[in-house]
């Protein structure tokens, strides 16, 4: 067991490697070891994939790995805090495979030590030393790249079919990738690691991705309908198992935007209203936040007599129309949102003073025009007061 | 194999300016032509690869000049890469060519070259849009994460599309365009065995657009039934039946394929057949009258073709069997008319064929028997007049259901029948459907007097072989009765020797003394009756065990003379 997890760390660290300009120094042996336990180590995961005492002990060794602090920085934009592309007991199986391609893009890889992988990845090789079952294996790593280059072209055929236009193909390029969010986010929280990891890993998505980028896989994620698989079994090989990924993974996300007020205000102000309304259907929290936040803002509106409309006067400038979109199609929703949502407004345009009139009180023009009956109640009992508009 | 490497150069030329003009065209046609040639582009690189690997760089470069261009273009080609095996051939042919240790700037140019073509293979690259890499690459994946996940949103986003449309039928807009159908049909050639694009597949099969005509593309259509056939894709039943509707090519591909199946095998047993029948999906589909009437239309060219053998009346037989089952366990399903089935048929005659032994008691099987001879018996008379066109599809008919002459020979010895008369002008309709009258009137006198002493038997004892071929006719220098006489005299001698105890015993003695094909012919019918009983669940009735026995006593024999 413990030559296991040695070997484990140990072809972490290669795997890391692989990508960084230490891969520079490599040689034929070099390769030929790494790849040696790269097979091995699929092996183990074949062997221990059913849960149990030893896949336990390779998972805790993993974890322990990631909380190591890292001696220098890895070059590349892999996240600081995991061990390179090894993070869970699933990637045990495909470690081949990311060795065999952080070698090949890997520039700083020189002329044998890429000769030595490329003899790998053909069937004669010229040197009858390895054994039947490494023949085997490398088979098999030769099959899965030829699979992963097929699915590729595939992937590039099917393109086409989507639309001549680019944009098109938005829809399932941002749900792959919400997918790879949900995926990423449910391995950190199986791997329990520093509490943490998760909000670590969307900071840095908060910061690296531009802003539109962010908010389209952000709501993509949110919003992913889990696909029914038609055979119940858990598939051990595909981690991104759908049915698993719905409630856990977009917990952690949703805690993360709870916590994170500027992350909150990107998605009231810039999200269509409709998605947002959607989004605030689905999670309660949400709805209550982004409820708070657009009160907020609603109450630095102010009415200009010039013009005879509201205008945002804070720092988020933000408009009356959209406030109204807003709330509007947060009243359509057909669940309890447009009761909770009728019920800030009331309260809040009751601590206004529970006006009648236009132009007074925010909330109360918002209600107008959201066609509450009840403010049409009010309004002709106070007729006598106040002169009727039209 | 020397001839194919001498043309080598030859068709190098051939393949470059085929991948040249892949690469310039994207229309249609250009398309179409790549889909025509992979298999063979395969072979060929193939050869290229088993060239290549007993050679460096030099040696290739001189050899081939011009291997990087073919390389480089066919690698560029989704559709090439896409199907099948020629993704890894060109994976190997590239690594053949990397040098370790390059001694000028050609070859340090083509490591270069050679590199950033597997790159292009395997990494995840720009698709042509923004920055599509950045998310999963911020997130630490890779293409292996990459790509299965996106490959299978596309299809679902496809599958999801082509649903809607057809809901949206009737309307005038529509979201694909039926040329448009056609085009994904085409790019789903290269990819029919891989199995993410399953149901992309599915989904197009069942897709039918507003004109009658097929809007599928039929590279498509014969790549999908031969992938099925071969058994290196799985289809759901309304895939296939779908796929059978609306290609008859395809149709009748599965049903010679299936008797090619069945007739190639060396042994043939019932179990095993209906098996393999089963299999092959086409008795459930077949409960679609047109595809019924087509499977039916080969049986009888293939029964005409061979003048009747019994292989090919086994294989109908079973076959009938197993879609009688499955028309009538099909309660949900509109049921057609019988009539569509058998249009050259009376309903009445079909109705009572298509009475399932099973569901009567053993009891009444005779009086069934009965009933069907009455039957056939009326129309046969009545149709003498007429063509005999129609008395071979009445025959035709009967033998589809040839079951109830099997039992009608068992029920003959087992002395249930009041009037013997009818069940015995069964079995010889059974097997001469002679039309001429003065014909069937000697018949009848031949297949009375053979089950005269056929009955003769059992109250002789002790019997002896000479006492069976005396009534098989053996016995006798000239046999002149008619082959069909003597193998209805076989079948009911069949029966006797597995009802009568005597006949037990001396069973396969007498049997061994016969020549190879009636021994065969025994040894068939000793399978199906075995099987029938056990299918009809009568064991207990009948000497099933006896019967299993001598047959596997039989089968070693048999075996050994073989071997000898």
């Amino acid at each position: 067991m413990e030559r296991l997890l040695e070997q484990l760390e140990r072809f972490a660290e290669v795997l890391a490697a692989s990508r960084t300009r230490h891969a520079g120094s490599w040689g034929r042996v070099s390769v030929r070891r790494s790849l040696r336990w790269a097979r091995y180590l699929r092996h183990v995961h074949g062997r221990f994939r059913r849960r149990g005492p030893v896949r336990g002990a390779l998972e805790e060794g993993l974890r322990r790995l990631r909380l190591r602090p890292r001696a220098e920085a890895h070059a590349g934009p892999c996240l600081a805090s995991g061990p390179g592309p090894l993070r869970s007991f699933e990637g045990l199986g495909r470690g081949d495979e990311l060795l065999a391609l952080g070698l090949l893009e890997n520039a700083a890889v020189r002329g044998p030590a890429l000769h030595e992988l490329l003899r790998h990845l053909r069937p004669e090789r010229g040197e009858p030393e390895e054994d039947e079952e490494d023949e085997e294996d490398e088979a098999g790593l030769r099959d899965r790249l030829a699979e992963l280059a097929r699915r590729k072209a595939a992937s590039q055929l099917l393109l086409q079919l989507l639309g001549p236009d680019p944009a098109q193909a938005e829809p399932v390029l941002r749900r792959t990738e919400a997918e790879l969010l949900l995926q990423r986010l449910r391995e950190e929280a199986e791997g329990e690691a520093e509490p943490g990891a998760e909000a670590l890993l969307l900071d840095l998505l908060w910061v690296q991705l531009p802003r539109p980028r962010w908010l389209d896989v952000v709501t993509e994620a949110l919003l992913l309908q889990p696909t029914p698989r038609p055979d119940g079994d858990e598939d051990e090989e595909d981690p991104g198992n759908q049915t698993d990924l719905g409630p856990s993974a977009a917990e952690a996300l949703l805690t993360w935007i709870l916590a994170r007020p500027a992350a909150l205000a990107t998605l009231c102000r810039l999200l269509p209203a409709p998605v947002l309304s959607s989004l605030a259907a689905r999670y309660p929290a949400l709805a209550e936040a982004f409820l708070d936040l657009l009160a907020q803002w609603g109450g630095h509106l102010q009415f200009d007599l010039v013009q005879g409309t509201w205008v945002g006067t804070g720092p988020e400038r933000l408009s009356w129309e959209r406030l109204r979109d807003c709330f509007q199609c947060f009243c359509q929703s057909p669940t309890s949102l447009r009761s909770q949502t009728l019920r800030v407004l009331n309260s809040y345009r009751a601590l206004d003073g529970s006006f009648g009139a236009p132009g007074l009180s925010v909330w109360t023009d918002l209600l107008r025009d959201l066609g509450d009956p009840s403010l049409t109640e009010k309004k002709t009992e106070r007729s006598n007061v106040l002169p009727k508009d039209t | 194999m020397a001839q194919d490497t001498l043309d080598l150069p030859l068709n190098f030329k051939f393949w470059l300016n085929k991948a040249v003009a892949w690469d310039q065209a994207t229309t249609l046609e250009s398309q179409q032509d790549v889909c025509l040639h992979l298999p063979q582009l395969q072979k060929f690189l193939q050869q290229i690869y088993e060239t290549l690997k007993h050679m460096d760089f030099p040696m290739a470069i001189q050899r081939f000049p011009l291997i990087g261009q073919l390389l480089g273009r066919l690698c560029w080609n989704p559709f090439v890469i896409g199907y099948d095996e020629n993704q890894k051939i060109l994976m190997w042919c590239l690594c053949c060519l990397y040098c370790s240790e390059p001694q000028n700037p050609v070859e340090l140019e083509a490591n270069i070259w050679i590199r950033s073509l597997l790159c292009h293979l395997l990494s995840s690259s720009k698709l042509g849009l923004n920055e599509v890499g950045t998310i999963s690459q911020a997130l630490g994946y890779t293409s292996p994460d990459y790509y299965p996940k996106l490959l299978k949103n596309m299809v679902l986003s496809l599958v999801t599309e082509l649903r809607v449309n057809h809901l949206n039928g009737f309307s005038i807009q529509k979201i694909i365009p039926d040329r448009q159908i056609k085009a994904m049909s085409l790019l789903c050639v290269p990819l029919l065995t891989l199995p993410d694009i399953l149901p992309l597949l599915e989904a197009l099969l069942t897709y039918h657009g507003d004109e009658p005509k097929e809007i599928l593309c039929s590279e498509f259509l014969e790549g999908v039934n031969e992938a099925f056939l071969q058994k290196k894709i799985v289809l759901s039943e309304s895939a296939v039946l779908s796929l059978w509707l609306r290609h008859l090519p395809s149709l009748e591909k599965a049903t010679l394929h299936l008797f090619e199946n069945l007739i190639s095998r060396h042994r043939n047993f019932p179990q095993e057949m209906e098996c393999f029948i089963k299999d092959s999906l086409l008795p459930h589909v077949a409960c679609h009258p047109s595809i019924f009437r087509i499977v039916d239309e080969i049986f009888r060219n293939a029964l005409l073709e061979t003048n009747g053998t019994s292989e090919v009346l086994t294989i109908i037989q079973i076959f009938t069997r197993c879609f009688a089952q499955a028309f009538q366990k099909d309660n949900e399903q509109l049921k057609f008319p019988l009539k569509s089935y058998f249009p050259y048929a009376s309903s009445s005659l079909i109705m009572v064929l298509l009475q399932n032994p099973k569901d009567l008691p053993p009891g009444l099987w005779c009086q069934h028997l009965n009933y069907i001879s009455e039957i056939l018996q009326k129309i046969v008379e009545d149709q003498s007049i007429q063509s005999c066109g129609n008395l071979f599809e009445h025959w035709f008919l009967f033998i589809h259901f040839g079951e109830w002459a099997d039992i009608a020979a068992e029920e003959l010895l087992m002395l249930r029948a009041e009037s013997p008369a009818a069940l015995l002008w069964l079995l010889a309709f059974y097997y001469n459907s002679c039309d001429r009258n003065q014909e069937r009137t000697q018949t009848m006198v031949d297949a009375r007097e053979a089950h005269g002493s056929i009955m003769k038997l059992f109250s002789r004892t002790p019997l002896s072989v000479k006492d069976l071929q005396a009534v098989a006719g053996e016995s006798s220098e000239a046999d002149t009765r008619h082959p069909y006489i003597q193998r209805l005299t076989r079948h009911l001698l069949l029966n006797f020797l597995l009802l009568s105890p005597e006949g037990h015993k001396i069973a396969q003695e007498f049997i061994t003394t016969q020549t190879d094909e009636i021994a065969n012919e025994f040894l068939n019918l000793i399978a199906h009756t075995t099987y029938r009983w056990s299918r009809l669940g009568i064991e207990t009735l009948r000497p099933g065990k006896l019967a299993r026995d001598l047959l596997q006593e039989l089968q070693c024999y048999r075996t050994k003379s073989v071997l000898l």
